[in-house]
């Protein structure tokens, strides 16, 4: 990119007192990892690939659901289903062509963040659960690399700048240590407005631009929390603990970070008399999504028959307000077909048998 | 009459405490009006939380009084 280039792309933000061609060069220069394409990520991303950082990753695993579309603005119905970085990739990068993006089709985990958020200069936390933001947040002090923070509830949202300048302070600053199950409640448990998340995640794309153009007025050591049912804003300063907290690479690799995963995990995977007291439960619709061929003939409960291949064909048949219970011979076919009810169309109450028949008749349950 | 303090909260305290801010008899510190607060809503008593005294966040017992601005602030993990 020649200068000429550069001052005809970005005139309006080199112009822009305090901020010039130098602050510029600076973001073209800069290597940013954005972890999560959610609510937050999207919009951080866009603005992010627009102002002309050089160098993006993008990393999430997860896939379009329609769901997501009512504030993930980057991703439209016909998206449904594809991993959300390679769609963010196809749309972005013909925003800023020069804008190399990296993408990384998988969630944070403990064997690859280290040597993946070495390549960057800043971490944008654009999570939506609090394993990856401590992981993020304890990866960051050990590499001592700043991150910005964003976080939701409801109508309320956080940033904050972690991990930056002389006195560093973190999130274990605000919270040692990782918020247990009932502190637990995500967009999609508490629920959340596009704009509200459009909004937070803006301001972390504004705050990263600050941070790399090293302008005034970052929130480092500063949490700032926006109300924007009544545009009550509050910025409270951070300080370190007096224990200061030091992570050595081993700490991180021998941390539990996962506990809500599993938490997640358990509520749609159901041991036998978990789905047993389900189906007590009433409201149930009990779907076998094996082969119409498949032993053993179970014929105790009143159920559908819709195999997994047949699952898009027979969407018609699956009452949506049911509590959705479906099974298999090992729980494979149950969970991909849950996966796809809950990504694909949308179902909330859909569970499965964990382990399937096998596991059933091991336990020596009635079915 | 005594001294009233006010709190300000967020997040999913607003739902525990069905108030965006509370108005108590004046105590003495942090931990008292910790005590206090437990009290009157128990669920309280598992849920994290920060407090923030003058607009900053505190680690260790804190002196208030009934000019103090107080906030509580609950960890937000949506995204």
């Amino acid at each position: 990119m020649t200068n000429q280039d550069i001052h005809t792309r970005f005139d309006r933000q080199i112009i822009l007192p305090e901020f010039g061609f130098e602050a510029q060069q600076k973001l073209l220069n800069a290597k940013v990892l954005l972890v999560g394409l959610g609510g937050l990520g999207c919009p951080a991303l866009q603005y992010l690939v627009a102002a002309g950082i050089g160098k993006l990753g993008i990393i999430d695993g997860d896939r379009v659901s329609i769901s997501n579309l009512h504030r993930q603005l980057l991703f439209s119905s016909c998206d449904i289903g594809k991993m959300k970085v390679d769609v963010a990739f196809e749309k972005l990068k013909n925003i800023h062509p020069h804008t190399q993006i990296d993408v990384y089709p998988f969630f944070l985990e403990k064997s690859i963040v280290i040597e993946l958020i070495q390549q960057y200069d800043v971490v944008l936390d654009c999570t939506d659960r609090f394993s990856a933001r401590y992981l993020i947040n304890d990866v960051c002090v050990l590499l001592h690399k700043p991150f910005v923070y964003g976080a939701l509830y409801q109508y309320q949202g956080q940033v904050a700048v972690f991990n930056h300048g002389e006195i560093r302070t973190t999130l274990r600053d605000l919270f040692p240590t990782q918020p247990k199950k009932a502190d637990y409640s995500s967009c999609n448990e508490a629920g959340t407005l596009g704009m509200v998340a459009g909004t937070i995640g803006t301001l972390q794309a504004l705050e990263c631009v600050k941070l790399i153009t090293q302008q005034k007025g970052l929130l480092y050591n500063t949490l700032l929390t926006y109300d924007m049912m009544y545009h009550q804003l509050s910025k409270l300063q951070i300080s370190p603990r007096s224990e200061k907290m030091t992570f050595l690479q081993a700490d991180i690799l021998g941390c539990n970070y996962d506990d809500e995963c599993e938490v997640k995990t358990q509520k749609e995977d159901l041991d036998p008399l978990e789905f047993l007291t389900k189906i007590n439960q009433g409201n149930a619709l009990l779907i076998d999504v094996r082969n119409p061929d498949e032993l053993p003939v179970w014929n105790e409960h009143i159920h559908l028959q819709i195999p997994l291949s047949a699952l898009t064909s027979s969407i018609h048949l699956i009452d949506k307000t049911k509590n959705v219970l479906l099974f298999c011979h090992a729980g494979i076919r149950s969970k991909e077909a849950l996966e796809c009810l809950k990504d694909q169309y949308g179902y909330e109450h859909v569970y499965h048998l964990k382990g399937g028949l096998i596991k059933w008749m091991a336990e020596k349950q009635p079915i | 009459m005594a001294k009233k303090i006010t709190i300000q909260l967020f997040g999913s305290l607003v739902d525990l405490t069905k108030s965006s801010t509370l108005e108590l008899d004046e105590v003495n510190d942090t931990n008292a009006l910790k005590e206090k607060l437990i009290s009157i809503f128990p669920s309280l008593a598992t849920k994290e939380f920060a407090i923030a005294i003058d607009q900053k966040i505190i680690h260790s017992n804190t002196v208030i009084n009934a000019q103090t601005e107080i906030a509580l602030l609950p960890p937000f993990s949506g995204g």
